[in-house]
């Protein structure tokens, strides 16, 4: 079996090493090859049937071995640094500030099983790999950060009329926390995941959620479950939601480093200004969105 | 291997071309700055092995082009015909008589008359210009823009401007040759046959000792003076005649048994000065349209492009193009802002339906491992 995976290991790592997948995190690759094997599979099929690889196998073990291969190596990835941001990097602080108890230490371990049960669901893989992005990118920190510069449409949502009163690092954990939130509702859904959710099927999913990690304040879980609902559908939906689904999206599909061509837009001004124009379709806030356009172009981001 | 071949020689003629610009402007150089005979002498031979050179170069490729059944293509659409007046006409009228004037000695003297004489070395000199030309070879086979609809269109107006410059100064500086001899031209050898008739009066006279020195020492142009009996008058030593002077530098005129040298390098540095002024004016031209209109038709025209090409064949490119306020009127931004407006909100409302594919990795990128 483990001869198995080598040979699986050493077939994926080659795919891994094409140049198309510099600047991909651990799970875009992933979501990446899996595309590749479900559109080139018939082709892929005699070099993975021969002797050298899987001779004898039926096509369905193959793809199983690759698959769980796959998720293998991405997880020895993506598993530390899940930690490192529920243990160690992310602070519960903001907790204190909205007048709730403080979370547990137990809070983090069921977090994390949480996540870690994530793990087993493709469509919670796919989910995750924007929240995981938007985090390890820094992106939040530098637009919060310049947010509260401006005090303007996000500054006034959040301190004014979601009334966080805390200051902006506080407000940047809260969010990092809703975006690994967000992904969780796929474990509540059927389907491949990623459509808006009714406020009322929203509430149900933070109730469920609230049980597995009894330690996490409901308005915390509700502003990551609720980021997937459209803003169309709920004008009351917290800032935090709000912004949570534009960087969860935003970085779904980021390359990082990428070159920008001369005479293009920057990356983040293109994809927000992209965004506003489909504000509606994906239930954004278009005021949050503009802000957020705004910042990217004057800091040519 | 073939290729690599190519490639060698190109690189080689490419090399070629960069020195016989360097020949060009030293040619002139060393008429203005008055070089020695032997270093204008090299200047000339090296000249004419150059013609020589791209005369053999143009035949090359005209007659390869012709067995290809492309002999048209390669002389108006691939610039042959740059390949050609750089090359054939220089050998013909420029550099071959400049170096079989040099090889007889006395190439110009002894024509009909002076004036006619210095048209001819004019001609020759004028001719020299189409040398220019040769700075848009080097345009031909230096790729300057990664866009091959840039390159054709920089090529395009660079080689435009330059050659109906240089064809147009060469024909009309022609035609005053032939059909117009400057008054400063006149001047100068109507000055020596005037003064060849007061040195044969002095002669008549039995004065030409007593004046005969003074006479010609008053004119700088003056070189030597022969009477029948020998040398009456030189300006110089003849060790000085041999290293500053060639064939083509002495005027000549004749009256009874006098004969009077002079000399011609007066006329010959105005010339230089206005050849190198041509050649740093094509050179500034070349380098204000390479500095400010090749990034200019870049930003304005095939960066556009490009940005756009990518966002329709790769599925994951998303960058929207910048439009400059003030050209957004252009037909090439009016695209763009359909293509940022229309076509990439589309794109990414497509990119996340069912069943959509982002995928960047292609099967053709694994041949290798797929055949292993």
């Amino acid at each position: 079996m483990e001869n198995d995976k080598a040979k699986a290991q050493q077939f994926l790592s080659r795919l891994m090493q094409n140049p198309t997948m510099k600047g991909f995190s651990a799970l875009q690759r992933e979501d990446q090859l899996l595309q590749f094997f479900s559109i080139n599979g018939e082709k892929l099929k005699p070099t993975l049937s021969s002797p050298a690889f899987f001779g004898g196998w039926s096509w369905q073990d193959i793809n199983k071995i690759m698959i769980e291969t796959l998720y293998d190596m991405t997880n020895k990835e993506i598993l530390p640094q899940i930690q490192s941001e529920i243990f160690d990097k992310t602070s519960y602080s903001y907790i204190s500030f909205m007048k709730l108890p403080a979370p547990s230490e137990s809070m983090k371990r069921q977090f994390m099983a949480v996540l870690t049960k994530l793990l087993t669901h493709p469509v919670g893989r796919k989910q995750l790999a924007g929240p995981l992005m938007a985090i390890q990118t820094g992106i939040i920190k530098k637009y919060i950060m310049h947010s509260f510069q401006r005090q303007k449409y996000v500054h006034f949502e959040l301190a004014k009329v979601q009334r966080l009163r805390m200051s902006q690092e506080e407000v940047y954990h809260l969010i990092k926390t809703s975006l690994m939130l967000t992904p969780l509702t796929s474990l509540f859904m059927p389907g491949d995941g990623g459509q808006t959710l009714t406020p009322a099927y929203a509430e149900k999913i933070s109730q469920q959620l609230s049980k597995l990690i009894p330690g996490l304040p409901d308005p915390v879980i509700r502003s990551g479950i609720n980021s997937s609902i459209s803003f169309q559908d709920d004008k009351k939906l917290e800032a935090t939601a709000r912004l949570t689904t534009v960087f969860a999206h935003r970085c779904a599909d980021m390359k990082q480093g990428m070159k920008i061509d001369r005479g293009a837009a920057s990356s983040d001004q293109s994809w927000f200004n992209i965004a506003r124009r489909n504000y509606k379709y994906y239930g954004y806030d278009f005021d949050m969105l503009t802000e957020l356009y705004n910042i990217s172009a004057e800091n040519g981001w | 291997m073939k290729e690599k071949t190519k490639d060698l020689i190109e690189n080689f003629i490419l090399f070629v071309i960069l020195l016989v610009l360097i020949q060009t402007f030293l040619e002139d150089m060393a008429v203005i700055l008055s070089w020695s005979w032997g270093i204008r002498k090299i200047l000339v031979f090296t000249g004419f092995g150059f013609d020589l050179f791209f005369t053999v170069e143009f035949l090359t490729r005209y007659f390869s082009a012709i067995k290809r059944g492309e002999g048209i293509k390669y002389v108006l659409k691939e610039r042959g015909w740059i390949d050609l007046i750089a090359s054939m006409p220089l050998l013909l009228l420029s550099s071959g008589p400049a170096v079989v004037s040099i090889l007889e000695g006395s190439a110009f003297i002894g024509a009909a008359g002076m004036l006619n004489i210095l048209k001819v070395v004019k001609t020759v000199r004028i001719a020299r210009i189409l040398r220019l030309l040769r700075l848009l070879k080097i345009f031909k086979k230096i790729k300057f823009v990664h866009s091959a609809m840039a390159q054709r269109h920089l090529t395009r107006i660079i080689t435009t401007v330059i050659s109906s410059l240089v064809l147009s100064l060469t024909v009309v500086s022609f035609l005053l040759t032939l059909f117009h001899s400057s008054d400063a031209d006149l001047d100068f050898v109507k000055k020596h046959e005037s003064l060849i008739s007061t040195a044969v009066d002095l002669q008549d006279k039995d004065l030409l000792t007593f004046y005969g020195d003074s006479l010609f020492e008053s004119q700088d142009s003056v070189l030597i003076v022969r009477t029948g009996e020998g040398t009456v008058y030189s300006r110089y030593n003849n060790r000085h005649y041999s290293q500053w002077y060639g064939p083509s530098d002495y005027g000549y005129v004749r009256q009874g048994n006098m004969e009077l040298f002079y000399n011609l390098k007066p006329i010959y540095v105005g010339e230089a000065i206005h050849n190198l002024l041509i050649f740093l004016s094509i050179l500034l031209m070349l380098g204000v349209l390479m500095l400010f209109y090749s990034p200019h038709f870049a930003m304005t025209v095939t960066d556009p492009v490009n940005i756009m090409i990518k966002g329709f064949s790769d599925s994951s490119y998303n960058l929207e193009v910048l439009i400059p306020k003030d050209l957004s009127e252009d037909d090439i931004f009016q695209l763009a802002r359909l293509y940022n407006e229309e076509y990439l909100p589309l794109k990414a409302r497509n990119s996340t339906s069912e069943n959509a594919s982002n995928l960047s990795l292609k099967l053709e990128d694994f041949d290798d491992l797929l055949k292993g």
